[in-house]
This record gives C-alpha cells, sequence and structure tokens, in this order.
C-alpha cells in the first residue's frame, strides 16, 4: 500500500518535533537536579563547617579538663607507687636479713659439717693405714719365707747338680782309669803272654762253658 | 759222602778252613772230569790234597760229582759251629790244638769259626747257638771293676 508523500512528510516532522520537546524537557530536568544538587552541597558543607568547630571547642573543654585529671592521677599514682616502694623496701630488707641469717645458719651447718667430715676422713685415713701397714708387714713375712724356701730350694738344688756333676765326672775318671788300665794291659800281654798262657786261658774258657753247661 | 767228609774233618777244625779245602777238592775234581782252567793252588793245599786216601776221590765220577758236593755243603751246615773270638791270630798249628780239645771236649764233628777281637785283652769269648759268653781278661776286669779301682786308688795315694 502506497501512502502519500505528504503523508510521510507530515509523520516525520511530527516525530521530529515530539523529539526536540522531548529532548528540551530532559534538558531542563536535569539542569534543575544539578542546581539542587549543588544548594544540598553548599548546605552540607556549611553544616560541616559548623560541626568541625564545635568539635574544635569541644574538644579545647576536654583536653583542659584531661590535663588536670591526668595530673591528678599521676599525683595518686605516685603516692601510692611511693607507698609502694616503701612497703617494698620494708620487704626487701626483711628478705634480706633473713636471707643473711640463712646463710649465716648454712654457713655453721657447712663448718660443722666440714669439721665432722675432717674427723671421718682422719679416721677412715688412719683406719686405711692401719690396714695397710698389716697387710704390708704380712706382705714383708710372706715374702721372706718365701724367699727364703726359695733359697734353699736352689741351694738343695745346686748341691744335688754339684753332686750328679762330680758323680758323673768320678765315675769319667774310673772308666778312663779302666780303660788305661785295659789298654796297658793288652799291650804288655800281647807282649808278654806265651802262646802257651793263651792257649791254657782258651782251655780254661772252654772246660768253664761246659761246666756252665753254656755250650751243650 | 758222610765218610768223605768225615775224613775231611779229621784235620779241618775250622769252618773257613772246610770251606776252603772242600771247594780245592770240588775244583781239583771238576778239572779232571771236565777239564777247563785249574785254580793255582798253594803248597798247604796241594799238600792236604795229597795227604787224603786214594780211595776218598775214587768215588766221585762225572755223574755223581755235583750231586756228592751239593749234598756235602748242606752237611757243613748242619755242623755244630762255635764262634770263638781271641786276641791274636792263631795259626794252623794252634787250630790244630784248640780244634782238638774242642773236640775231645764236646763233639768229634764241631767246627771252629775264629775271629779277632783285641779288646778281650787275654782269653776268649764264645758263642753258641746265637747265645755270647765272655771269658775274657776284660770281662774278669769288669766284674772286679770296684775293687780294682779300690786298689788302684789306693795304690796312687
Amino acid at each position: 500500500m502506497q501512502l502519500p508523500e505528504n503523508s510521510v512528510i507530515l509523520i516525520t516532522g511530527t516525530v521530529a518535533i515530539l523529539a526536540s520537546i522531548l529532548y528540551l524537557r530532559e534538558y531542563f530536568l536535569r539542569k534543575k537536579i544539578i542546581e539542587s544538587q549543588k544548594e544540598v552541597y553548599l548546605e552540607t558543607k556549611q553544616k560541616s563547617a559548623e560541626l568541625l568547630a564545635a568539635a574544635f571547642e569541644a574538644e579545647s573543654e576536654i583536653v583542659s579538663g584531661g590535663n588536670w585529671a591526668a595530673k591528678k592521677l599521676i599525683s595518686e599514682y605516685s603516692n601510692r607507687l611511693q607507698n609502694l616502694i616503701d612497703g617494698s623496701r620494708d620487704s626487701i630488707i626483711s628478705a634480706q636479713d633473713q636471707l643473711i641469717n640463712f646463710m649465716r645458719d648454712l654457713q655453721k651447718r657447712s663448718l660443722d659439717f666440714e669439721q665432722a667430715s675432717k674427723v671421718s676422713t682422719e679416721k677412715r685415713i688412719s683406719q686405711t693405714f692401719e690396714r695397710l701397714e698389716q697387710k704390708l708387714s704380712d706382705f714383708l713375712i710372706q715374702t721372706e719365707q718365701k724367699t727364703a724356701a726359695s733359697i734353699e730350694l736352689e741351694l738343695k738344688s745346686t748341691r744335688s747338680l754339684i753332686e750328679t756333676y762330680k758323680n758323673a765326672q768320678l765315675k769319667l775318671i774310673d772308666e778312663n782309669i779302666i780303660a788305661m788300665m785295659e789298654q796297658t794291659l793288652s799291650i804288655v800281654l800281647s807282649k808278654k803272654l806265651s802262646l802257651k798262657d793263651q792257649l791254657d786261658l782258651i782251655y780254661e774258657a772252654l772246660e768253664k762253658a761246659k761246666v756252665e753247661k753254656f755250650i751243650v | 759222602m758222610n765218610n768223605l767228609l768225615a775224613i775231611i774233618l779229621k784235620d779241618t777244625f775250622t769252618l773257613a778252613q772246610l770251606n776252603s779245602r772242600v771247594r780245592v777238592l770240588k775244583s781239583t775234581l771238576l778239572n779232571e772230569f771236565f777239564g777247563g782252567s785249574q785254580t793255582q793252588l798253594t803248597a798247604g793245599e796241594m799238600s792236604w790234597l795229597s795227604s787224603l786216601p786214594p780211595d776218598a776221590k775214587s768215588k766221585f765220577n762225572k755223574d755223581n760229582v755235583y750231586k756228592i758236593f751239593e749234598e756235602i755243603e748242606k752237611a757243613i751246615k748242619l755242623l755244630p759251629t762255635l764262634t770263638i773270638y781271641l786276641t791274636f791270630e792263631p795259626d794252623e798249628p794252634t787250630i790244630f790244638k784248640i780244634g782238638s780239645f774242642a773236640r775231645k771236649l764236646y763233639q768229634p764233628n764241631i767246627l771252629l769259626d775264629t775271629k779277632i777281637d783285641m779288646g778281650l785283652i787275654a782269653g776268649c769269648s764264645l758263642v753258641w747257638k746265637g747265645r755270647k759268653k765272655d771269658y775274657s781278661l776284660k770281662s774278669r776286669l769288669d766284674e772286679k771293676k770296684g775293687e780294682v779301682l779300690e786298689n788302684f786308688k789306693k795304690f796312687l795315694r
């Protein structure tokens, strides 16, 4: 469907007029809001300044009042502290006295203990020395006895050894004497003994063997 | 055979002498029967051979000579032998005397085996069937060693 060209122009114009009206309305509305905001701001600022002044004033009052209270408080604290220090000093002096007494008592006890310990130690040392002396004496006696026995044994052994050696030497001498005699006899008899004597000895041996029934 | 051994033993008193004479007789007979080289004989051996009675050799011939000597050697091993240790080297007459005495005293066929031991000084020691008996002067000295020593020491003092 086709509208006539005039109608279009008319509608467009109407819309444009309406848009301009709306724009203007919005523009003035906003301008009014901004102005009202400015007023509120100024009012707020003024009230803030008033409040700040009041606050300063209140602060000054409080500070002046606070100083006095603080001085009073310090004074009270000072008095109390002095009292407390005085009380503590007494307590400390008392404790110090007690400590001194305790130390004296401790010193006395320590001296007593030291004395008792000294006596006990001396007694023990004395006993130890007595025991040591006794043991040493016993040991010396035993050693003396053992030494004497050992020397006696050694002497006995030496005497026995000498006796054995003497006997061995005597036996050796005897053997040498016999050997010398035998050799001498052998030399002499081989020269001096006649054939007849030799034969007689052999006959004698053969007869003796028969008598003894050595040859059967 | 026993007869021949008895003939040989009549004047043979030691084992060494007997072995030697049997060896000489055997060698001579073998030489006679089979020929070959004759061992050189000493004067004593020749004298002994000639002293044998003629019938002693007549029993031998080529066939029995080895057998007879084998039997003689066996018989010699069975003869009683007395080992006698002397202090001198005995000559034949001395051996004859000792041997004759021993045969008179013990057995007629006993043989002597003589050995030398100069350590005996004088006399002799005898070994019979493995046992030894010392009849020498040394043995007597050993028996009386104490007494001899005592006397000697007395003599020295």
